[in-house]
């Protein structure tokens, strides 16, 4: 019984506490980074959404909430004539993480000024929102700016991530399995004549119905075996394939730069140690140039335990 | 300096730290995996275990993303009559592209908030009239319409060769709200 514990708690241990590749989080620091600047720039044209002008006053910003989601406090702790100047402060607190100056509480600061201002005007919040609340929650926990050897809280943090996305997909794809445009395959025909949403008059697309249907088929299926995909050494690179070319898509015809950059964000985080050697290998011998080698192939630096 | 004090961290207060970190993991997991099936009788019956720890973070939310079905475009027709009768009516459209297509990223968010408002009846009488009553001194009624468009299943639309957007979409009201300024 204790060894089957033991090997139980191995097996947890090593799941939720393994080594992160410092290229993967590099990545994935510098690309959310990038992608959340981007989304939280746009408040500042929006900046009335938040301040006495907005739909509610600010002591009556909760209720906005379905009662279920209310918490019991608001973060937005700033009155609404600061709110231009808690943009500010955001913005420069993400550009910081962008570039690798930060520090868990500056990182965790970022995420309250974030989370008050979703809370100061719920309506007005995206799902792209949510997305930067999510990564940025763990991310406030983790080493982001070491460039190796991360603490054990730091891999829990990376772990959850992708963790959470997996389970994020799962549930979208389990959403849309009650929807009977998901099951026609004509739902993407729905999508793409929102002229609110779409970014080109895609109409002519009517000519390729088979086609919409297997973008819509293809999906689904997508986001609903995301996690198993993940799991499996073999299919990792599909699944992440698949949502590369499905994020792409949405960024392309809806205009979603923001959202499709932060959930590809992640999925650095999915590449280990000897993905990131190979795939560095197999591009250098496509390109065959020493120098390049050279520069791209450093040894990396895993601490001995 | 920290990594010189790591190793002072005895072994067992480390693997004691880990346990104690696994309890938040396993509750943590089990509140973001559950909780989003808000339908679910667990959900109903034991969603006070984690409700209040994920609506302070934020995490206590859906993801249906362009699900079950995706939405189709909606505007609002508003209508405000002034106190003063001599005073001519004024007649809003929002968004005012929502027969265009737009590029414009700064608009989706009063976009998202419209739509928000609108398709709760509780919402649009509690914060959207009211709003108008703020930010346009001297209303004395406000009238909103929302307005929804009804696209054809691709089958139809090849059938009835209804190629451009403007032959698509056809209009409904789906929603009409009245309230009085104090």
């Amino acid at each position: 019984m204790s060894h089957f514990i033991k090997k139980l708690w191995t097996k947890w241990e090593n799941f939720w506490w393994a080594e992160a590749d410092p290229r993967s989080v590099k990545a994935t620091r510098i690309a959310f980074g990038l992608s959340a600047m981007g989304v939280t720039a746009l408040r500042f044209w929006n900046i009335d959404l938040y301040n006495e002008k907005s739909l509610t006053l600010k002591a009556d910003a909760l209720n906005l909430l379905d009662p279920y989601t209310k918490p019991l406090f608001s973060w937005t702790f700033w009155p609404d004539s600061w709110s231009m100047a808690m943009q500010i402060i955001l913005f420069v607190l993400l550009f910081l993480f962008t570039i690798g100056i930060t520090r868990r509480p500056f990182i965790f600061a970022a995420w309250v000024i974030h989370i008050g201002f979703m809370q100061r005007n719920y309506a007005a919040s995206m799902g792209v929102d949510t997305m930067i609340l999510v990564f940025l929650l763990y991310l406030s926990f983790a080493e982001v700016w070491k460039k190796n050897a991360y603490d054990g809280l730091s891999r829990v943090m990376f772990r959850m991530i992708q963790v959470h996305l997996g389970i994020i997909y799962f549930y979208t794809g389990l959403e849309k399995l009650r929807g009977a445009s998901w099951w026609e395959g004509s739902a993407l025909w729905l999508v793409f004549n929102n002229t609110q949403v779409t970014l080109w008059d895609l109409t002519w697309i009517a000519h390729f119905p088979v086609v919409l249907a297997i973008f819509a088929h293809m999906t689904v299926f997508f986001e609903l075996f995301f996690p198993l995909l993940i799991l499996n050494p073999r299919l990792k690179f599909l699944g992440l394939g698949l949502g590369v070319f499905l994020h792409i898509g949405i960024a392309a015809t809806l205009g979603l730069w923001g959202f499709s950059g932060l959930m590809l964000s992640q999925y650095f985080l999915y590449i280990r140690t000897h993905e990131w050697d190979s795939f560095l290998i197999w591009f250098n011998l496509l390109k065959n140039r020493p120098i390049l080698r050279r520069a791209l192939i450093k040894p990396v630096d895993i601490p001995i335990k | 300096m920290k990594q010189n004090l790591r190793p002072l961290l005895h072994p067992n207060l480390k693997i004691g730290l880990k346990i104690v970190f696994s309890f938040w993991i396993i509750y943590h997991l089990m509140g973001i995996l559950i909780m989003p099936s808000v339908q679910s009788i667990i959900v109903k019956e034991k969603g006070w275990i984690f409700r209040p720890y994920l609506n302070q973070i934020g995490l206590n939310t859906t993801w249906n993303l362009f699900s079950p079905d995706p939405a189709t475009a909606m505007f609002m027709k508003v209508k405000l009559i002034p106190k003063d009768e001599a005073e001519a009516e004024l007649d809003l459209l929002l968004p005012t592209f929502a027969d265009e297509i737009n590029w414009d990223p700064t608009k989706r968010r009063a976009l998202y908030m419209m739509r928000y408002v609108l398709l709760d009846e509780d919402k649009a009488h509690t914060y959207l009239i009211p709003w108008y009553c703020r930010n346009y001194p001297g209303t004395k009624e406000v009238y909103v319409e929302g307005v929804g468009t009804r696209i054809p299943g691709i089958a139809q639309a090849r059938m009835e060769q209804l190629y451009t957007i403007s032959e698509l979409r056809t209009r409904q009201t789906v929603k009409e709200y009245r309230g009085e300024c104090p």
